[in-house]
């Protein structure tokens, strides 16, 4: 009696086995692939927040042409057209040499600057089989300035047009819907306006962007900025609040900003209106990416 | 007596279930294209998982979403976040069976037009489909082939209204394993 009934338990496990061999199968399967790394992706919608870069990269072999516009103070009224006569621009080709390293080649108005940067992706943020809390892209960035100065003195060396600037993007996607970015930033001017002005100048940066629908982001970007240059010229933190939309191939922003300039001495350094009183100006970027040998799709 | 007997039978039957090896890869081929007039938008992943039990036509297929590369700049932050939400529904699967496998043995060269059946699981939803497929085996090395039509609103991936004439409704597919016994 014993052993039949031990036999029929036995005929039910068997079957029971065989029955579940689907879901052995499927958990065979991922025994065999492991935990992946799961990658964050669009922490932001381009590799730029509003005026600064984000810690994202174009892929690899992609190209991008960038135009940022600052427009005159809004506060000049209705005989400027509310800043709208008054521009200054920034064009600007990027190109990625790989999925982790962008270079990139600008031309502005202020100051009649050639720009050019590097920046390489270090640390992607990612769960899974590799815990990443945060994206870490470092960028270095220099700018020559063509325009001559005024006093002729000072046109001798080349090199006192240069200015370096570099920054750290230490990014964090909370959510779907907020991500982080703190920029410690570094620059560094060869000459400077006059003795008391500083040739160094830390700040720290704080940007942020927040979904607000599908391809809709709204973005802040804000500079403390350690010591202003000199005594006799006011300078403010920047600060710029605004609007980031993305289509597959273009990303705009549109935005407020008290910042005249668009490369990071002119940026973050020398800033000379204050947000708080109303002097802010509209800034405008479109950017248009492309990329180059394309893999034809397979069969 | 008896227990002695049972139990080899069940260690027989048990031998059995884990009887022929099973046939897996970690690098099948998976790729996708999505036509419109506006715009082409394909992309493929190298690190589709399958394991097949030749023993019982048994499939299983598992497709990590945020493996694929998307050519197109910005489209793969949209094929994540907007179409396929991959931070909720990270995998794709199809779990099914191969007919036309039987009184085969997949040691002989050749090519064997087989049937698909099953559960295919996208975006979280199931749909059951069946589809031809090819097998091939040639110096004993196995591999299959499917191609197919998704239809986006089977799978409950909504389009945007602002892009609605860039994303097609049916995109097609091409799945390719090659699969090896596993050691």
């Amino acid at each position: 009696m014993c052993t039949k009934r031990f036999a029929l338990l036995l005929v039910a496990l068997m079957v029971s086995f065989a029955a579940f061999s689907q879901d052995d199968l499927e958990n065979m399967l991922l025994g065999e692939m492991g935990e992946p790394i799961d990658y964050t992706i669009g922490t932001f919608l381009s590799p730029h927040i509003l005026n600064n870069h984000s810690s994202e990269l174009i892929g690899k072999n992609g190209i991008s042409f960038r135009v940022a516009h600052k427009f005159g103070k809004i506060n000049s009224g209705p005989s400027h057209f509310y800043g709208f006569d008054d521009s200054n621009s920034f064009l600007e080709a990027d190109y990625a040499i790989a999925d982790w390293w962008n270079i990139g080649i600008g031309r502005a108005t202020l100051d009649e600057q050639v720009a050019g940067y590097t920046k390489f992706r270090l640390l992607r943020q990612s769960t899974g089989a590799r815990v990443m809390p945060v994206s870490l892209s470092l960028i270095a960035n220099a700018e020559y300035a063509t325009q001559n100065f005024d006093n002729e003195e000072r046109n001798k060396n080349k090199e006192d047009r240069l200015i370096y600037s570099s920054q750290l993007l230490i990014s964090r996607k909370f959510s779907n819907i907020l991500s982080v970015q703190v920029m410690p930033t570094f620059i560094h001017r060869n000459l400077v306006a006059t003795k008391s002005d500083k040739n160094d100048v830390a700040a720290l940066g704080l940007g942020a962007s927040c979904k607000v629908y599908s391809n809709f982001r709204v973005n802040a970007e804000y500079f403390f900025v350690q010591e202003h240059n000199t005594p006799s010229v006011e300078y403010f933190n920047p600060l710029s609040l605004g609007l980031c939309y993305q289509t597959s191939r273009h990303a705009f922003e549109v935005y407020v900003t008290n910042a005249q300039g668009i490369t990071d001495n002119s940026y973050i350094a020398n800033t000379t209106n204050d947000f708080f009183k109303g002097d802010v100006r509209i800034g405008f970027n479109v950017s248009t990416v492309f990329t180059l040998g394309r893999k034809t799709a397979a069969n | 007596m008896k227990i002695k007997l049972l139990f080899l039978a069940f260690l027989f039957v048990l031998g059995l279930n884990s009887y022929g090896a099973k046939y897996i890869t970690k690098t099948g081929y998976a790729y996708f294209k999505s036509h419109t007039d506006a715009i082409d938008i394909d992309g493929s992943n190298r690190n589709v998982a399958a394991i097949i039990d030749p023993a019982t036509g048994e499939i299983v297929v598992i497709v990590l979403i945020k493996a694929f590369d998307l050519p197109l700049a910005t489209a793969k932050e949209h094929f994540n976040e907007t179409y396929m939400e991959s931070d909720k529904f990270p995998k794709a699967t199809f779990k099914g069976k191969l007919t036309g496998l039987e009184g085969k043995t997949l040691a002989v060269d050749g090519e064997y037009p087989v049937t698909a059946e099953g559960t295919l699981t996208i975006h979280g939803k199931n749909q059951e489909i069946k589809q031809k497929a090819t097998m091939k085996v040639k110096n004993g090395e196995v591999s299959g082939s499917c191609k197919f039509q998704v239809n986006i609103n089977d799978y409950g991936i909504v389009v945007p209204a602002d892009v609605k004439n860039r994303v097609a409704q049916v995109v097609d597919v091409v799945v390719e394993l090659s699969v090896k016994p596993q050691e």
